[in-house]
């Protein structure tokens, strides 16, 4: 039992249906893919700001102790 | 958390996190494969409710999504595996158009459910990245 839409399109043309089934595939897709896009991942400007200068604080800290151990090195 | 991503809290076999949400869609998929390969050879018979209208597209996202996914985690590969899921939604929405089609809409439900649980992985895979060094 069924409402046979694809019978019918195939009655027209056998390519019909491969090409409505398709177009729904690359529908799914292209939505998918822009909500990815455009989804919220919980992260503001201001954390991003705040990662940074963090890994800016952290670097300078690495080639401070560093230079230290080649100085007492020396 | 990302479904392959490799996080201290996963099982590790053969050097590779397993994960069961990441194992699920290839499951899926590669059945869904398999099945429109048979439907497509002649002597052999489709393991699920498959109408003929169309064989060929859904067993090429299939195929191709199932390859993606097997590639991310043979080589360690995080992208391989969000291409994958990305086809798998092709694949799981075209066959929910196919069923909806050929039958009532409502058996075209569990598909869409497959096709909108990968892209929802999908979204969580692409989403959840710190990357702004």
């Amino acid at each position: 039992m069924g409402c046979g839409v694809s019978r019918w399109l195939a009655d027209i043309d056998p390519a019909l249906s491969e090409i409505i089934i398709l177009i729904g595939a690359a529908v799914a897709m292209l939505i998918t893919r822009i909500t990815s896009y455009y989804w919220p991942d919980g992260r503001t400007r201001a954390d991003d700001d705040e990662l940074r200068e963090a890994l800016r604080r952290a670097r300078l800290e690495y080639m401070r102790e560093k230079r230290e151990r080649e100085e007492g090195d020396d | 958390m990302t479904t392959t991503g490799n996080e201290t809290t996963c099982v590790t076999i053969w050097g590779r996190c397993v994960k069961p949400v990441a194992i699920g869609p290839l499951l899926v998929t590669v059945v869904l494969f398999v099945n429109q390969i048979l439907a497509l050879l002649p002597n052999y018979e489709p393991i699920l409710l498959t109408p003929d209208s169309s064989l060929g597209a859904i067993a090429a996202l299939s195929g191709l999504s199932s390859l993606f996914m097997i590639w991310s985690w043979i080589a360690k590969q995080q992208i391989m595996y969000e291409v994958g899921l990305l086809f798998g939604v092709g694949a799981w929405a075209g066959r929910a158009v196919e069923v909806s089609l050929d039958n009532t809409g409502f058996q075209g439900i569990l598909p869409l459910g497959f096709a909108v649980t990968m892209a929802g992985l999908y979204v969580a895979e692409t989403s959840n990245r710190w990357d702004v060094v």
